[in-house]
């Protein structure tokens, strides 16, 4: 390209309008020392569209490749996790649970740590788990006189 | 991409990192927080792929999820950094007598001035000014990445290009002589 008029295409651009050859223009300001005197008088601020993207390394790009797909794979992994629980209806049946499991100790403290008191009834066993509950995280236990049966969510990732 | 291939969003990471890197960097002046964000924008563009906008150019759907993140975090950062002033110490330790020439600063150079100085401007004058003068695009795709009108694309450019050469002339006289403190835009 030969060098522009660079009076005119600044005073265009000043006026919003964007002058057709101004990319071209904008990349001969590289190449020429002339050029880029006379447009940085007239606007000082062409001191910054000589800026380049960053040059990055291959192995630079291939580790943002990677970070990416873990990211993405994480991610996807995530609310794939979130929507099975929910729609195998066991975390319904676990809160259900949780909430008779509260009610039980509130009603009666049969679980608090306590020790016996005198005349007072002994303490219920706590049987191991009868069975899961659609899932690992859950255990299904009944006290030992078997009137009540007692969800307990055994584990704490699990997100209800 | 919408056919969820990973192959091409890998293509697409390797061609637009580069360019993305830099903006964002230019904008959050933080090149760690930088890379956090253009990874969380690919990550941005898979989860959205379905509902990509034919009517936008891919670059400027690109750009916009970037610049939006970039904005985002510099609201919430909670504390800002002050840069140094190092090309002025550099300057004066020069033994050269003869005027600084602007048109000769090396690219590092003008990265810290520029760095230095969008300090001073908020979010979106500043991506504005990097949009439209350093990535080269035109005012219209500025207002599609920013989703503003072109109108308000200007006002934050006049701003934007007041404020810088007012600091220029302010912290770097001795390349702009000529230059009055509140400047054409």
């Amino acid at each position: 390209m030969n060098c522009p008029n660079w009076e005119r295409l600044l005073a265009l651009r000043e006026t919003g309008v964007e002058p057709a050859e101004w990319k071209e223009a904008r990349q001969h300001l590289a190449d020429c020392p002339t050029c880029r005197r006379v447009a940085l008088a007239r606007d000082p601020m062409l001191l910054f569209a000589g800026l380049r993207p960053l040059h990055l390394a291959p192995a630079e790009l291939e580790r943002m490749v990677d970070s990416v797909r873990l990211l993405v794979r994480s991610e996807g992994f995530r609310r794939q996790e979130r929507v099975q629980w929910w729609s195998r209806g066991s975390a319904k049946t676990a809160l259900r649970a949780a909430a008779v499991a509260g009610l039980a100790l509130l009603s009666d403290g049969r679980f608090l740590p306590v020790g016996p008191q005198p005349g007072a009834a002994p303490t219920p066993q706590v049987f191991p788990a009868v069975e899961a509950v659609e899932s690992s995280a859950a255990r299904l236990y009944q006290l030992g006189d078997g009137q009540l049966d007692v969800v307990l969510i055994v584990d704490a990732g699990l997100d209800v | 991409m919408r056919e969820a291939d990973e192959l091409a969003l890998a293509e697409l990471i390797r061609r637009k990192t580069p360019g993305l890197l830099s903006l964002v960097t230019r904008m959050v002046r933080d090149s760690e927080e930088a890379r956090d964000l253009v990874q969380i924008t690919f990550l941005r563009l898979w989860e959205s792929r379905e509902r990509y906008d034919s009517r936008f150019s891919p670059n400027t759907w690109i750009y916009r999820i970037a610049t939006n993140l970039a904005i985002d975090h510099l609201r919430t950062r909670s504390s800002r950094e002050r840069v140094a002033e190092p090309l002025r110490f550099e300057l004066l330790r020069g033994g050269d007598s003869s005027p600084p020439d602007l048109s000769k600063l090396e690219l590092r150079e003008v990265e810290r001035i520029l760095s230095e100085l969008a300090e001073r401007l908020t979010p979106r004058q500043r991506a504005c000014f990097l949009l439209r003068e350093v990535e080269g695009l035109t005012t219209a795709e500025v207002a599609e990445v920013l989703g503003c009108d072109e109108s308000t694309v200007r006002n934050h450019l006049f701003h934007a290009r007041r404020e810088l050469q007012q600091q220029l002339a302010r912290r770097y006289p001795e390349y702009l002589p000529a230059i009055p403190l509140g400047g054409t835009a």
